[in-house]
């Protein structure tokens, strides 16, 4: 994690440059490397970008990956488990905390203290909206309403993994090379998009005008929890219907999409903010298509983050949408039918595509897991090696998108964690929810522990840690839940599926019993549902048991 | 904000209404203020109301004009209008009746905004007199879209806790959640007898007395079409209903003409698979055929009548208790309005427009005070019909609050 720290110091605008290419590409990034090119003439961005393009394209073609990630996390552990490479980023790492506030805006401080917005010179002309425009290539049978929805959900991690992991090495290999070739504004661009800009409400003008909006969606650490699990989690325990999954993809396109056209800066998704880009995503669907929904404050438990938070990142998702959520039918079954397509591209035999000129060297373990808990070491900065590992990572994770490889994740936690308790300084998240405090503590801060961090500690331990290792705002609720700290843990879904090492076996034991409670108070917040749908829950949740907690 | 807050129109469960003036156009605004909950973030209504009516312009619905988002608030910029339909029937009304010109105006107006709606996959689940807001051009408007919902995307997750009970249509009342844009025609149906009648039509105290005062009037439809809906949507059960015979709408609305009660009949299908329209309806004779309009020049056919006999209506200065000048210098206006002078052929049109404008804002600036009060009732009185449904006993759930009735799920 210690490299995750580090990613503040990414100016924003490097993040922004490389999103285009991976957001807008949802679409393009299940076809075959042909369809690269269509994809990145529909979108003609300033040189770099384009220029970039057919690395992307290739990475296409390929799986996502993190392949450090996995070694590391393998090793189960500690920074000292680490690769070479991330220690020199843990040596810059080194003075992030004193440097950065210990709060969850911090990266805005750091990017608007530290940043000239290069963004803002960045130029994006008129550009046709990608996926609507571009054909579905081959038809795909594909019934988004009967279509296995953890199998969805799969395909929609890798999809997303893979455009973070894109992301995350485009942002690293761009920090060392910067921004100034960027051109200005030409006025054909801009007169375009002050058009578009005048047709947005004026809080959307606010957020998007204020590069520090899309800096709400970043962790200060990359969750350790994969993406898929953190679906799978959400499909768990906030069931919902596959539309509102595939409505993800749709708005982070339109997202990037806006973004780019109204302000020429991107935006972009890397392993940093995908997760909360996700729950953000998922709650405004929910809200928006369903009218069974949850309550915020349980989006926010198995978020794993703070309800104020998701409140914060429910409001900037709308915005950086400008309230666009309506969907046709075409354009979700468009949206279904490339992610099927980009799955059926993900097949072993494609990697061959990338040249073995951006192939990757040593440092990416082919074996590794596509899980974003890891920290591929090229997000550090002073590592970078440019396109070349960032291609690498990608293609190191060669074919294997897929359905099976959830587990592995889950064997590299180490659950004994010097404890690095900042507690919390939030109060308002602290104080009027005893009720809900084992509930909080289910799920809880996967993500707040990816949010702030204490400099010393653990932050670059590559598995999932307690949430009192967190600190910051987030950390608030876990204050006098010390003893809490078995029933956080002890969450099933986040528990090692593959049993984790030896010592920690009773560990887990333990927890799986409190765990129990946590079902019993989850019961209990829900006096409130309909008969109907309270039967349909507890069924849900017995075979939850059965399934979340049942460990070797 | 670029809006300068005036008095207070209303309060709700989720928002607080305030009339409002541009400060750069001095445009009057209504300002409807989201209270961002804590526990809710932002509330579901804001959500769907935002995003939908974003993108639904058009002139018979109520326009979004912009979202503000100030720290703890969001504020939605709404085109302002006068008053509600129900406000308008108290008051323009002949005992809430109104006369048949504008009953068919405001019918066409509304099927109008109701058929956009539906072509732009939207349902609006929520129309009622008290969501239909009337300007002063006599244009009405749907509003309120709090409860509407996308329906082209099949998230088959509907809830049949929509509409205001009296408005609800049955198949809703029997438990469907596959439901579609036939039931905003239902309430289309039971808004048009209102507006001839003055009265609701079928006011039950709940659920299953809902459905029975419907049978009482449409008659209890027989066996083979109850099994054919309960086919249709499986989530329906059926009960034994007493055999009601139907009773002809001339029998219940004795003044409506006879295009007018067979429109009614078509729009008031007990099968939702055989309710007309709202596109359908809009061809419908009852306003494709010439009515001898009592006053006023004869409209278009389907358009609404010429502002000067809609607004102030002919009636209103009967109605509104004003105080005594404003009162004369709105009949004064009213006269105006109401007989265009032809014997002054010196005007032009153009000029008939202009003084039509000006007469319109004296009027304005006479029922100010008097009209935003009606508006800040009827965006009340919507929030409290809202929690009407809530309370009566079928729903599982009586707590107070707009959000909360979508909230089956766990909290």
């Amino acid at each position: 994690m210690m490299l995750a720290l580090v990613h503040p110091l990414h100016p924003p605008e490097h993040r922004n440059l490389s999103v285009e290419r991976s957001i807008s590409n949802i679409a393009s990034l299940s076809r075959p490397s042909s369809s690269s090119s269509s994809s990145s003439s529909s979108r003609t961005v300033q040189p770099r970008i384009a220029q970039r393009k057919p690395q992307l394209t290739h990475s296409s073609s390929s799986s996502s990956a993190f392949s450090t990630s996995s070694s590391a996390s393998r090793s189960s552990s500690y920074p000292s488990s680490l690769t070479g490479s991330s220690t020199v980023a843990h040596d810059s790492q080194k003075n992030w905390p004193s440097a950065v506030p210990q709060s969850q805006d911090q990266p805005q401080s750091t990017s608007s203290a530290n940043r000239p917005s290069v963004s803002d010179n960045v130029s994006a002309p008129p550009r046709p909206p990608t996926p609507e425009t571009v054909p579905s290539g081959v038809p795909v049978a594909f019934d988004i309403h009967t279509y296995p929805p953890a199998d969805l959900l799969r395909l929609l991690a890798s999809l997303l993994t893979q455009i973070a992991s894109t992301n995350d090495a485009l942002s690293a290999s761009d920090s060392v090379p910067h921004a100034p070739s960027v051109p200005p504004f030409d006025d054909a661009a801009s007169s375009s998009q002050s058009q578009l800009w005048n047709t947005l409400t004026t809080a959307s003008r606010s957020s998007l005008g204020n590069p520090a909006s899309a800096l709400t969606f970043h962790a200060r650490n990359i969750p350790t929890i994969a993406l898929e699990a953190y679906l799978l989690r959400i499909l768990k325990y906030c069931p919902t219907t596959n539309e509102v999954f595939l409505a993800l993809l749709v708005y982070f396109d339109r997202m990037s999409r806006l973004a780019s056209d109204a302000t020429g800066r991107t935006f972009v998704i890397d392993s940093y903010n995908v997760h909360r880009l996700v729950i953000a995503g998922v709650t405004v669907a929910s809200k928006f298509f369903s009218d069974v929904f949850y309550t915020n404050s349980r989006y926010a438990k198995v978020g794993g983050l703070p309800q104020a938070e998701l409140n914060q990142l429910e409001l900037q998702f709308l915005l950086l949408n400008d309230f666009r959520l309506v969907i046709s039918p075409d354009e979700m079954q468009r949206y279904a039918e490339q992610l099927i397509l980009f799955s059926q591209s993900q097949s072993p035999s494609s990697p061959n595509t990338v040249p073995s000129a951006t192939l990757p060297t040593s440092t990416h373990t082919p074996q590794s897991q596509p899980h974003t808990q890891t920290r591929p070491n090229y997000s550090s900065p002073t590592s970078s090696s440019g396109p070349t590992q960032a291609m690498g990572a990608i293609d190191a994770y060669g074919g294997r998108i897929a359905p099976d490889r959830t587990p592995n994740m889950r064997s590299t936690q180490s659950y004994s964690y010097p404890q690095t308790q900042q507690y919390s300084q939030n109060s308002d998240w602290n104080g009027d929810r005893e009720r809900e405090r084992e509930d909080d503590a289910d799920a809880s801060s996967i993500l707040s522990e990816t949010e702030t961090e204490g400099g010393d500690t653990t932050d670059d331990e590559p598995t999932i840690r307690p949430t009192r290792s967190c600190c910051g705002d987030e950390g608030g609720d876990w204050e006098g839940e010390r003893d809490g700290d078995e029933k956080w843990e002890g969450e099933g879904v986040f528990t090692p599926e593959g049993g984790g090492s030896i010592a920690e076996s009773d560990r887990v034991g333990r927890r799986r019993g409190v765990d129990v409670d946590n079902v019993r108070n989850r019961e209990r917040d829900r006096s409130e549902e309909t008969p109907e749908l309270r039967a349909k829950r507890l069924v849900r949740e017995i075979s939850e048991e059965d399934v979340g907690m049942a460990n070797p | 904000m670029n809006y300068i807050q005036l008095e207070k129109l209303g309060e709700g469960t989720y928002a607080t209404v305030y009339k409002g003036r541009s400060r750069t156009t001095n445009e009057i605004v209504a300002l409807k203020e989201i209270h961002l909950d804590a526990e809710e973030g932002t509330p579901s209504t804001a959500i769907r109301e935002i995003s939908l009516m974003k993108e639904l312009k058009h002139v018979n619905i109520v326009r979004l004009h912009d979202v503000i988002h100030t720290e703890t608030k969001l504020v939605l910029i709404f085109e302002y209008c006068d008053q509600d339909l129900k406000k308008y029937m108290d008051q323009h009304g002949d005992r809430g009746a109104l006369d048949p010109l504008t009953v068919r105006s405001f019918m066409y107006q509304l099927l109008k905004g109701t058929s956009f709606c539906h072509e732009n996959r939207v349902l609006h689940r929520d129309l009622k007199p008290q969501n239909l807001l009337i300007n002063r051009k006599g244009e009405l408007k749907l509003g309120d879209f709090g409860l509407a919902r996308a329906f082209g995307v099949p998230v088959n997750t509907f809830s049949n806790e929509v509409v205001t009970l009296w408005y609800r249509a049955p198949d809703v009342l029997l438990g469907s959640r596959t439901y579609n844009t036939s039931i905003d025609v239902w309430s289309c149906g039971c808004i048009f007898a209102e507006m001839i009648s003055g009265v609701p039509l079928f006011r039950g105290r709940d659920n299953q007395d809902q459905l029975l005062h419907i049978m009482r009037i449409i008659g209890t439809p027989d066996d083979r079409v109850l099994r054919k809906i309960a086919t249709e949507s499986p989530e329906i059960t059926l009960k034994q209903y007493p055999r009601y015979p139907k009773i002809s709408f001339q029998q219940v609305l004795p003044k409506a003409s006879a295009p007018a009660l067979d429109l009614l009949e078509r729009l008031l299908q007990f099968d939702p698979s055989k309710r007309i329209t709202a596109t359908d309806a809009l061809s419908h004779p009852y306003f494709t055929s010439t009515i001898a309009p009592a006053y006023g020049p004869t409209p278009t056919p389907g358009s609404m009548p010429p502002p000067q006999f809609n607004y102030p209506h002919p009636h209103g200065h009967q109605q509104q208790p004003q105080p005594q000048q404003q009162q004369q210098q709105q009949q004064h206006i009213t006269q105006q309005q109401a007989y265009p002078h032809p014997q002054q052929p010196m005007y032009n049109q153009q000029d008939a427009a202009r003084m039509q404008a000006h007469a319109q804002a004296m009027a304005a600036q006479a029922q100010a005070q008097a009209q935003a009060q009606a508006q800040a009732q009827a965006q009340a009185h919507g929030h409290v019909q809202v929690q009407h449904i809530q309370q009566v006993p079928s729903a599982p759930y009586g707590g107070p609050g707009y959000p909360t009735q979508y909230q089956q799920a766990p909290r």
